[in-house]
């Protein structure tokens, strides 16, 4: 019986892994997307999150942390730690 | 800024299409008034709840896995709710919903359903959670919220409970969280963030709303009223660089800091993790290597991070880890810039692992660091056609070249949580110098004395607790130990990397033999025994949110263990102030 070697286990060429649509994703969070085929925006397993959830999610940041505990304007978030203006 | 971070942290959440949340708890059909955000907020508490005097009061937050909302100790005596709101975010929106996912019940809700409890409409706290739609055994969640002992209920009581007649209860009102229950399912924690950074928020929101709320029914000043907020988060990962610099630690600080002006301080309170003798944390330097050991079994991933010195400015070379398979010559990564990832593949082209390579800024310009997290397949894949990685003793090595330094080791927590049933199996590190027993019998709590294994004790504090104002909760035993002293704690409890047993420590087990404490279980009046940093955690929320209500107004982490010093009765030979342990439930 012949034996066909088998290469030894190894690296592939790196790829860049966090575009411009995820920054800052974390590892763990990266692979399971990538393994299920949702790494790409518009593929078939698009998130079911609307674009209104990500707005209230980004109400929710203002909301919590804004100057009334309403909905503030940009202005009122200036200035406090929790910024996005440098 | 940290805004920016935080938005960022959403957008990957926003990209993970519900891998933790059923499709069924996403709110299609948002109103307008998102969160509730600027509207006046009748229905929080009702007005027998509200504490006597709001400016001796302390709101108490748990952020936790089904909590029971409705349990007699999170109640006045006349029956009406102490939590302001509890927000469920696995359960299905109610179509007048203000939030993004999942459910909230007001304080005045509640108390509806309490009235219902006890006219007999509801037969019994069973009956309530089915109704209020955090259970339901037909949606194919893991059923928490209906678990005789769950982990929410022991810490929401040890943090927030009070027996009805006690008047200082309403000291104390409660705004809670219970988490995806497939967050707790998942103890490597990998969607986690997204979701206890919503949690805290909501938290914040409401605590401010509620503190409005309070002046409107009290006839106070409008904003006047700002009542301090200790949060209590009983979870922990084993893997992470451990200095702040992730965003969940960077917003707890950020928040310790400075938090929003018409509120009163907000600490965090953390568990220090349970994992001193897992052998899951190490130390190399380049061209040191040790062994990770994949166990056979496994149908989880499993992952290891290792972190690099810090430096004072970003790396402008990766540094390159040699990573050699059961019976195979090692594979080194090639990274080139950060933000990459590199798929380990087998002979056949299959994948076994991959590794990504990232570069952290630490707060407060304290410099960088550069890190390799490793994600191997499964040892045991679920089909006989997937992808899966070799069990065995896998070599890691840093390379020589690398800059010289410390690199820390963690393997990421893979283990099956009870009551969650996952056939994980944890991955650990070994090295043949680590010693597990002492020569004269029993188990080492500390690294030995002498030459130093590359396997430590050391640095195994929670990976969400390496943040400059978290307090980190270690274990303590109640009954003096053998050896005649308290230090180091509970043998599992997590060290600091000085070998601390956290900032305080609390009981959590009745002596070395005799594991654990009695907690509340999830139904009124039911108790079981629980043991781990997850319930010292709250004996230390109660306690500082008892201190703060007295006006205790910390600027700092040392001042809270200052304070706990002065406060705690000296333990012989311990590293961190022990809390008072009152006995609640008789021990039998």
């Amino acid at each position: 019986m012949e034996l066909t070697p088998v290469a030894s286990p190894a690296f592939d060429a790196p790829q860049d892994a966090f575009d411009d649509y995820r920054p800052g994703m974390s590892p763990y969070i990266h692979r399971w997307l990538d393994l299920n085929g949702r790494l790409t925006a518009g593929d078939e397993g698009a998130p079911p999150v609307s674009t209104r959830t990500e707005a209230a999610l980004r109400g929710l940041i203002d909301a919590a942390l804004g100057q009334t505990g309403g909905s503030p304007s940009q202005d009122d978030l200036s200035g406090t730690a929790y910024s996005a203006a440098p | 800024m940290i805004a920016q971070a935080i938005v960022s942290a959403f957008s990957a959440f926003l990209a993970d299409p519900g891998g933790l949340l059923p499709p069924d708890a996403l709110n299609d059909d948002l109103q307008d008034n998102l969160w509730g955000a600027g509207t006046h907020r009748g229905d929080l508490l009702n007005d027998a709840a509200i504490p006597d005097d709001p400016t001796r009061a302390t709101i108490i937050a748990v952020i936790d896995d089904a909590i029971p909302f409705a349990h007699e100790m999170l109640r006045t005596a006349d029956g009406h709710s102490r939590v302001a709101a509890i927000w469920a975010q696995d359960a299905r929106p109610t179509p007048d919903s203000d939030l993004p996912f999942g459910r909230e019940w007001p304080g005045r809700g509640i108390d509806a359903m309490l009235a219902r409890l006890r006219d007999g409409t509801l037969p019994d706290e069973d009956a309530l959670y089915r109704a209020a739609g955090v259970l339901d055994y037909g949606r194919g969640l893991r059923p928490s919220a209906g678990y005789a002992g769950g982990h929410g209920a022991a810490v929401a009581m040890l943090a927030a409970g009070f027996e009805a007649a006690d008047p200082t209860g309403r000291d104390h009102p409660v705004i809670a969280v219970s988490l995806p229950s497939a967050l707790t399912e998942d103890s490597m924690g990998v969607s986690a963030p997204p979701y206890i950074l919503a949690a805290i928020l909501f938290v914040i929101l409401r605590a401010r709303q509620l503190c409005r709320h309070i002046e409107d029914r009290r006839g106070l000043t409008p904003h006047s009223l700002r009542m301090p907020v200790v949060i209590n988060i009983s979870y922990g990962l084993t893997a992470g660089p451990r200095d702040g610099s992730t965003l969940l630690e960077q917003l707890m600080d950020a928040l310790s800091r400075a938090g929003p002006h018409d509120l009163g301080p907000v600490r965090f309170v953390l568990p220090m993790g349970n994992h001193r003798q897992a052998m899951l944390c190490g130390c190399l330097r380049p061209g040191q290597g040790m062994i990770w050991r994949l166990q056979p079994g496994d149908q989880t991933d499993s992952a290891v991070e290792i972190w690099g010195p810090v430096l004072t400015q970003a790396p402008a070379r990766p540094f390159v880890l040699h990573l050699a398979l059961p019976g195979s010559p090692p594979a080194a990564t090639r990274f080139t810039h950060e933000g990459q990832v590199s798929i380990l593949r087998d002979g056949t082209g299959a994948e076994i692992a991959r590794a990504y390579y990232l570069i952290q800024r630490l707060p407060e310009g304290r410099g960088w660091r550069e890190g390799i997290t490793v994600i191997a397949m499964p040892t045991s894949p679920e089909s006989p056609a997937d992808p899966w990685a070799p069990p065995g003793n896998w070599a890691l090595r840093i390379d020589a070249a690398a800059r010289i330094g410390d690199y820390e080791i963690s393997v990421q927590r893979d283990e099956s949580i009870p009551g969650y049933p996952r056939e994980a199996r944890q991955s650990m590190l070994i090295d043949p110098g680590y010693r597990i027993w002492m020569d004269g019998g029993g188990m080492w709590r500390d690294d030995p004395q002498g030459p130093r294994s590359a396997v430590r004790r050391r640095g195994t504090l929670n990976a969400y607790g390496g943040g400059t104002e978290t307090l980190r909760a270690g274990a303590a035993e109640w009954q003096q130990p053998l050896w005649g002293t308290q230090q180091n704690g509970s043998i599992y409890s997590g060290l600091h990397g000085d070998g601390g047993n956290g900032d305080v420590q609390a009981v959590a087990d009745r002596s070395s033999t005799v594991a654990g404490i009695p907690v509340a279980g999830r139904d009124s009046g039911s108790v079981r025994r629980s043991a781990g940093t997850s319930v010292a955690a709250p004996q230390l929320t109660r306690w500082l949110a008892r201190e703060m209500a007295a006006g205790f107004r910390p600027d700092s982490r040392a001042e809270v263990i200052a304070q706990a010093w002065t406060a705690a009765p000296v333990a012989g030979g311990a590293d961190a102030p022990v809390l008072a342990y009152a006995l609640k439930y008789p021990e039998y």
